[in-house]
């Protein structure tokens, strides 16, 4: 059997105090940090997201091979507008800018039609919500671990380009 | 891209072709949300290696959302169950006890037990099952035939319940037949974009972003219509925040607009409509002593619908002027009047969508039929661009819950359990005894946790939801769960809040550990084979149901008369419904390269068997769907399927076979082929902000997490990405409070309170005096506050208003 390890020994001296009608049963424990169900649960500490300008960051490692790169940077306040010349992640990571702004430049699937497979001079429309793969990471304290184990990254980023043969 | 007919066939061979570094490859559909994204799993040493969006899939093309990308590690959470898990002291189940491993067969000990006792004492009532539209096609099946054919109780409904009934119900009403009419191909032929409460960017992510396509290349206009600014407001011409529920003015407007003011009634497609009025102040589902039900008039009747004419339903929505309506929403009568030209232009292709906005609303039968009025009354439906298109929330809300009809009323193929006619079709296509169905329709989902609390339901299996997070007004369904008459099963991948409510948890093989089928919100049905093995101990929800159904004998659950019909005296609910001619004729499939664990367990190729008997409902009432074989070789398929070829856009002629030669249009759901367009007013909500609860509190999802977090929690790129629920607020309201940033409060309602920090600079913006707290997070179970007030005629409940405080805590 599985259990969950507590997350943080303060908090277990937490727990220990906390009483309930409802009590749950066992060492099993839920997302809930926090032992009875009824009551008030715990609150972690605030979790901080990197406050490093773009340009003073490093790259994180991939979770495989063709997993999206994840942003070591603040992007607070950071407008994804779609107006690409408003577009702060363009701003650095077009292919057009990445060069002068020493930034990683987006990849190549990026600048292609993904039904046609044209290239294109410029980044498709569909790849302009940034956010929705590429996200920031606080330094917040995991609930549960993950037992995958991330293989080394060694494919390539266009994985769909060698499937459809482009 | 519109490919009518052209069915895309790829095999195992060619995704293995496209193997590296020794990974197999192989299509399959992701596990969130109702998009149905095509996926590709990448196996090396038989665990999931890597993910990639499909390229071959229509749907997103290749690409995927940031939960895609990290789907590969949903199933290692190192908390994963291994062993059904039960409340024990001293050796023996305790209602008090701890979570103690037992093996599966002390499980089915217990539930036998148990379910037994409850069927001797009070009958099939008092035993339910909340199910889930993210349960396989295969699971809702057997689901509903064990529920329903064998223990004989309509008591089956699932989270969908508390998603999609609104859409489902304007559907039937509407057109006689569930689900939208075009599909997502009319995103490239529309010219304009209405969003009615949904928050696309970070709930229908691929989808969202070929509406972004479609806005920066100049082709289209994106208008968004919410209670709050969201990220969907990045890419549109116009974000108009209106005051919670009087989106159903706002429809009445444009309507009135449309054939009072502009004269823009497509007067060619009258023809194919009828008028009706429906039935006002109809409650809002709340428990019949509730003075709120006691004031309503017409509780009982509230699914009646009058005949009327045109001219009445002119009249009818005169009221709502730019004035009157910019008055009461608070959009402005500029804003107004842009999206009423839309809609009246006929020039332009417009295309409404929605989700839990206008679904999780106590009138959201009446706002779903307000925006299909307005498509009606200027024809712009099924045909490419011109669609209301009601989004899904979950992955097969549409094909699990909504087709097999894993609901309260329903059967499979859109037929209802009150139909006498209706359960002898059943009968028939199940090979069961005529008149064995029971035709009392069964608890709705809220219900059920109603019937729970007052003992009517002793029993309550929870499987593949969340039902102890997802459901509002939670204070008392926790209770009701821990009540020593109630005895509550949570079946799960891992311990989640309903786990930890429950008495026995069973450990439950997930998406990829399994053969599966989806249907996702554009009608297409999408396969995957087993990828991978479970952990050792889990077994599928398929397993679970039809491993149980072996403990039952008819004899000790169908009258002895249907015994006697069936000459099945001695046989198991197993050897009726699961183990039959009809479906064991079909031998466990090759598993050299894929495994098929639940097909080598029962000895035959039980998905195979189930689906082709369930495919003849598919032909009942037009939703026609394909052979088994067919779906492993597509990118999905969707219905109806005739002669081999899918339908994009339905009921119009040239696109839908099922229409007759020279008719034009044909909503032939409907008796007479029309389609309906209602009248219906504004009503306002049952509670609003007053002085003392202050504030709107609308709930919700975000982009990072599925539902209540238990699958994406665990994993860390997600979870750090957005490790804990916040209260959005306005900084004004913040600073009135005495509250910063990050600073903790409580949300307190009339029901309950929870503790979270605060957040006023996030990704939602809501207005002064709304906040909105979304609920992944078990630490902040934010359903404790909302008010499980229901829609009269869907039963879905409303997440998205009630009147909240928040305080320093």
């Amino acid at each position: 059997m599985n259990i969950v390890k507590p997350i943080a020994i303060s908090m277990v001296a937490l727990f220990a105090t906390a009483a309930s009608a409802v009590n749950v049963g066992g060492k099993v424990q839920s997302m809930r940090q926090s032992n009875e169900i009824l009551g008030a649960s715990v609150q972690p500490r605030p979790e901080a997201f990197p406050d490093v300008e773009p340009g003073k960051s490093k790259t994180m490692p991939r979770a495989y091979a063709g997993a999206p790169a994840q942003i070591p940077h603040t992007i607070e306040g950071m407008s994804i507008t779609s107006k690409v010349r408003k577009h702060e992640c363009l701003k650095c990571h077009d292919r057009a800018n990445a060069k002068e702004e020493e930034a990683p430049s987006a990849p190549p699937s990026h600048y292609r039609d993904p039904i046609t497979g044209k290239k294109l001079d410029s980044i498709h429309g569909r790849r302009l919500n940034c956010t929705q793969c590429h996200v920031p990471q606080s330094d917040a304290d995991l609930r549960v671990e993950n037992t995958y184990d991330n293989p080394p990254f060694k494919g390539t980023l266009d994985e769909n380009t060698k499937v459809l043969g482009w | 891209m519109a490919t009518a007919g052209v069915v895309p066939k790829m095999g195992v061979k060619d995704a293995a072709a496209a193997e590296g570094e020794g990974i197999r490859w192989d299509k399959a559909a992701c596990r969130f949300c109702g998009v149905g994204c095509g996926v590709e799993i990448g196996v090396k040493d038989g665990k999931m290696v890597a993910c990639r969006g499909d390229a071959k899939s229509p749907v997103n093309r290749g690409m995927m959302c940031i939960k895609g990308y990290f789907l590969p590690k949903i199933m290692y959470g190192k908390d994963r169950l291994t062993k059904p898990l039960l409340r024990m002291k001293n050796g023996k189940f305790d209602k008090n006890g701890d979570f103690t491993p037992i093996t599966w067969d002390q499980a089915f000990d217990i539930m036998e037990q148990k379910y037994k006792e409850a069927l001797k004492k009070k009958g099939p009532e008092s035993v339910a099952m909340f199910g889930s539209g993210q349960w396989t096609i295969f699971e809702g099946i057997a689901a509903s035939k064990f529920m329903k054919a064998g223990l004989l109780s309509n008591n089956l409904d699932p989270n969908a319940r508390h998603c999609m009934a609104s859409a489902v119900g304007a559907f039937i009403r509407t057109f006689g037949v569930d689900e939208p009419m075009g599909c997502y191909d009319d995103i490239e032929a529309a010219d304009v974009f209405v969003l009615w409460g949904s928050n696309m960017a970070e709930m229908h992510p691929m989808l969202y972003t070929r509406v972004t396509n479609r806005k920066v290349t100049g082709k289209a206009k994106v208008y968004v219509l919410s209670t709050f600014t969201h990220r969907s407001s990045e890419i549109a011409d116009k974000t108009m925040i209106f005051t919670p529920q009087t989106d159903l003015a706002i429809a009445n407007c444009i309507a009135n607009y449309i054939v009072n003011e502009k004269k823009a009634v497509n007067k060619d497609f009258l023809k194919y409509v009828n008028f009706k009025r429906g039935t006002w102040d109809t409650g809002y589902g709340l428990r019949p002593e509730h003075p709120l039900q006691k004031k309503a008039k017409n509780v009982k009747t509230a699914k009646k619908m009058h005949p009327a004419t045109f001219e009445e339903y002119a009249k009818h929505i005169k009221k709502y002027t730019f004035k009157y309506t910019a008055k009461l929403s608070g959009v402005s009568e500029k804003d107004l009047k842009t999206l009423a030209k839309v809609y009246a232009n006929p020039k332009k292709k417009v295309m409404s969508f929605w989700t839990m906005g206008m679904n999780q609303h106590t009138r959201g039968v009446w706002i779903n039929q307000l925006v299909y009025n307005l498509h009606l009354l200027t024809g712009k439906i099924s045909e490419p661009g011109n669609s209301p298109f009601s989004l899904t929330g979950q992955p097969s809300a549409c094909g699990t819950a909504r087709e097999v009809g894993t609901f309260a009323h329903r059967l499979p193929g859109d037929l209802v359990v009150f139909k006498e006619a209706h359960r002898t079709k059943a009968e028939e296509l199940w090979g069961l005894p005529k008149g064995l169905l029971p035709g009392k329709v069964g608890t709705h989902a809220v219900k059920m946790m109603r019937n729970l609390e007052d003992k009517k339901v002793n029993i309550l299996w929870v499987m593949c939801a969340n039902a102890f997070q997802d459901y509002a007004n939670l204070n008392h369904w926790l209770k009701a769960a821990r009540d020593p008459e109630n005895f509550v099963i949570c079946s799960d991948p891992y311990p989640t809040m309903s786990g930890m409510a429950a008495d026995l948890m069973l450990p439950t093989a997930m998406w990829m550990e399994k053969e599966g089928a989806y249907g996702n919100s554009e009608r297409r049905t999408q396969f995957w084979r087993q990828q991978v093995n479970p952990p050792k101990g889990a077994k599928s929800d398929l397993w679970q149901l039809v491993e149980f159904s072996k403990r039952f004998k008819v004899d000790e659950v169908w009258p002895a008369d249907k015994v006697k019909a069936a000459n099945a005296s001695g046989k198991t609910l197993y050897d009726m419904l699961f183990a039959t001619k009809a479906i064991t004729q079909y031998p466990v499939p090759d598993t050299s390269e894929f495994a098929n664990d639940d097909a080598t367990d029962f000895g035959f190729h039980i998905h195979k068997g189930l689906w082709e008997e369930y495919r003849k409902f598919s032909r009942v009432k037009h939703h026609d769907l394909a052979p088994f074989d067919e779906y492993h070789k597509v990118r999905g398929l969707r219905w109806p399927v005739v002669n081999g070829k899918e339908t994009l856009w339905r009921y119009r002629e040239g696109y839908d076979p099922f229409v007759e030669k020279g008719s034009g249009i044909q909503f032939y759901g409907k008796p007479d082929k029309k389609a309906l367009v209602l009248m219906y007013p504004y009503e306002p909500p049952p509670e609003m902000p007053d002085d003392e609860y202050d504030m709107w509190l609308v709930t919700g999802r975000v982009l990072e997490h599925w539902h209540s977090g238990s699958m994406t929690m665990r994993v860390p790129e997600l979870y750090r990405a957005f490790p804990n629920a916040k209260i959005f607020m306005h900084p004004k309201d913040a600073k009135k409070r005495g509250l910063k940033r990050n600073d903790l409060a409580k949300v307190v309602t009339r029901r309950g309170e929870v503790t979270a920090r605060v957040e006023t600079k996030g990704r939602n913006k809501p207005p002064e005096g709304r906040i909105f707290v979304p609920w992944f997070d078990a630490n902040v179970l934010i359903n404790k506050c909302t008010l499980d007030a229901t829609d009269p005629l869907s039963k879905q409940t409303d997440y998205k208003k009630c009147a909240a405080k928040v305080i320093k805590a």
